[in-house]
């Protein structure tokens, strides 16, 4: 048991109380009555607020259409989150719950710790955010933007001189520092709205499609970014269509079908758990195929699909997983007198996880 | 509590010098203030021409009134002329305030901001105030200065007062309605055309309905700002005849354009804090 004394922030009266490492207790002044709760520190005197961002339940409707539906997931601070779905599955709503331009229908969003409905200027301090398509003041010059943005975090003038400079060189818009914003390319203003979601230095990095429509040099660049960030410690939030580049970088994935979260993991256990469930794929390399092998291929037990590709040159084969299908299949071939060139399993990777839980792969 | 207030109060600061001025240096700004200069001072010409003319005119009864309401006599004419051409300058200065930013999809690079959707509405609405009341104050106070010379009678200084805050007010609250257009509205071709409606609207609703409803017709003037705007000012200018404030009386037109003000202007704050973008 750990004993400690607390002083109300209201009146100041000191409070006794005693609890467990970890415990959470709410507790009530005995002076003024005012509300408040505590959690003790783990037995390694830190305390238990590794989550950055906790969804829970949360639920978004418009009128009759329900957007996202009840999803719940949470991510530990310091973690990059790729957050993963197709095209109107709900991921923008949630960022944009997340950020609080929009109110949850139900349910809560805690950002370390706080629910974000409670104190949103507090824990808006704390966050970067960048939309999909950032959307400017375009007869602002690029600085002032920055400047404008940066009141709000009450930055000095002087240091947020210096913070306007440093993000601009980072992202190579020093000579277009007093240029307005409607001369930028889209590109160029992907870099700025970059540079505004870090100008107070966020915890919390939400990234909505912060690549969509870019060059590869500037994805490079933005991919270098959010490593380079999340190794200071910033907690990333990634929505992205870009498989390759969620699987390039995140630790964790989040995926989102139809309002609905369908998977939260990190890749190599959603890989494994589709693995397990279900299907791996074979290549089979040929100079030609007959159809009455394919019919063979396809009789044989825990062939699931088979897909003639490439002018009849490959087979794609689905087969079970937990049957060891190659050499049946390899010999059925054979028997079919077909001259196999090439065979090879593919790794399940991001894609396949994404269009399996999805239902894109079907 | 204080810290929370705090964090308001400069979200609203912020929004409010970001929109002071790059309204006050928009060509948008300075095209509506020179039709209100060309019109304010274009009124002040015509009045002295006016009392010129009737120096020397047979009719004594007009010649009198003229000559001795002097200066007042042109200040109740401009007040005329700008609650008619008033509410369209204000409301085209702020018809796009909101949905410009739903438009250019700056509102979530905003809204992402540690500051509240009120902070963001009251910013923009002092901002375009602000911006609004400097010249117009500049330009009545010309008016008042013109005439006050031309006519060589002086203005007292609460009548000038007067005449310029009551301005100010009635132009502030069409500014509201433009605000709380934007609000509401997803495109500014709507915002605009409602802007033109509603000033339309509220010119000839009052007449038309009060003349089918004469028993009513002073209550029903209410409908339109115009009428406690123009009665308050001939208050301040003291030209207000007793029979004016028989059936309403001088508070209820006070009371009401006090209203005029803080409804829109209320409705403009609360909708934008409670529609989502």
């Amino acid at each position: 048991m750990i004993e400690k004394t607390l002083r109300c922030p209201s009146c100041k009266n000191q409070i006794k109380i005693t609890g467990n490492p970890g415990d959470k207790i709410t507790l009530i002044c005995p002076n003024c009555k005012t509300k408040g709760a505590f959690t003790f520190p783990n037995e390694d005197g830190k305390f238990d607020n590794s989550y950055a961002i906790e969804v829970s339940n949360i639920t978004k409707k418009f009128n009759n259409f329900t957007a996202v539906d009840n999803i719940s997931f949470s991510i530990k601070s310091g973690e990059i989150f790729g957050f993963l779905g197709p095209n109107g599955a709900g991921k923008t709503t949630t960022i944009k719950m997340l950020t609080t331009l929009l109110n949850p229908t139900e349910g809560k969003l805690k950002i370390f710790g706080i629910d974000l409905s409670k104190k949103p200027l507090e824990l808006k301090k704390r966050i970067g955010y960048m939309p999909d398509v950032p959307g400017f003041y375009n007869e602002m010059k690029a600085a002032d933007v920055m400047h404008f943005y940066g009141e709000f975090y009450k930055i000095p003038k002087l240091k947020r001189r210096e913070k306007i400079d440093y993000l601009l060189e980072m992202m190579d818009l020093t000579s277009f520092k007093n240029k307005k914003v409607k001369t930028f390319s889209r590109g160029m203003k992907q870099k700025l709205g970059f540079a505004t979601a870090l100008l107070n230095d966020p915890e919390i990095l939400i990234l909505d499609e912060p690549t969509i429509g870019l060059d590869p040099r500037t994805i490079r660049f933005f991919r270098k970014s959010i490593e380079s960030l999340n190794k200071k410690g910033v907690t990333i939030f990634l929505s992205s269509h870009i498989l390759s580049e969620v699987q390039a970088v995140c630790t964790k994935v989040g995926i989102i079908n139809k309002g609905k979260i369908i998977a939260v993991d990190t890749i190599d256990s959603l890989g494994a758990m589709l693995a397990s469930k279900g299907a791996k794929i074979v290549y089979f390399e040929f100079e030609n195929i007959t159809e009455k092998a394919v019919k063979a291929v396809q009789a044989i037990p825990g062939v699931i699909s088979v897909k003639i590709m490439k002018e009849k040159r490959i087979l794609e084969i689905e087969v079970d997983v937990a049957k060891s299908l190659t050499p049946a299949i390899n010999k059925k071939l054979v028997e079919n007198g077909i001259n196999i060139t090439k065979i090879e399993s593919k790794q399940i990777n991001l894609e396949d996880i994404f269009l399996t839980l999805t239902g894109g792969g079907q | 509590m204080n810290k929370l207030i705090f964090d308001q109060l400069w979200g609203t600061y912020v929004m409010f010098k970001k929109e002071f001025f790059s309204t006050l240096k928009s060509v948008r700004m300075i095209i509506l203030m020179i039709l209100f200069t060309l019109i304010v001072l274009g009124t002040v010409y015509g009045g002295l021409t006016l009392i010129d003319f009737a120096e020397s005119s047979p009719d004594i009864d007009l010649s009198e009134l003229m000559i001795n309401q002097g200066p007042v006599f042109i200040l109740s004419m401009v007040a005329g002329i700008v609650s008619f051409f008033g509410p369209i300058i204000a409301i085209a200065l702020s018809f796009d305030t909101i949905v410009k930013e739903k438009i250019q999809n700056s509102m979530s690079l905003l809204i992402c901001r540690p500051v509240s959707k009120r902070s963001i509405a009251t910013g923009k609405f002092l901002g375009i105030v602000a911006a609004l009341c400097i010249p117009v104050t500049i330009i009545t106070y010309l008016a008042v200065l013109i005439i006050s010379a031309q006519s060589g009678k002086g203005i007292e200084f609460g009548q000038a007062g007067g005449f310029i805050f009551l301005t100010l007010i009635f132009l502030i609250i069409y500014a509201a309605i433009g605000q709380l257009i934007s609000s509401i509205v997803k495109t500014t071709t709507t915002a605009i055309l409602i802007g033109i409606a509603i000033w339309i609207f509220l010119l000839v609703i009052g007449g038309v309905i009060g003349y089918f409803i004469p028993d009513f017709s002073e209550q029903i003037s209410l409908i339109n700002p115009s009428t406690p705007y123009l009665i308050s000012i001939s208050h301040a200018l003291g030209t207000l005849e007793e029979t004016s404030v028989e059936v309403i009386s001088l508070g209820g037109y006070y009371l009401t354009f006090v209203l005029w003000l803080i409804v829109p202007l209320f409705l403009a704050i609360e909708l934008f804090n409670r529609l989502e973008n």
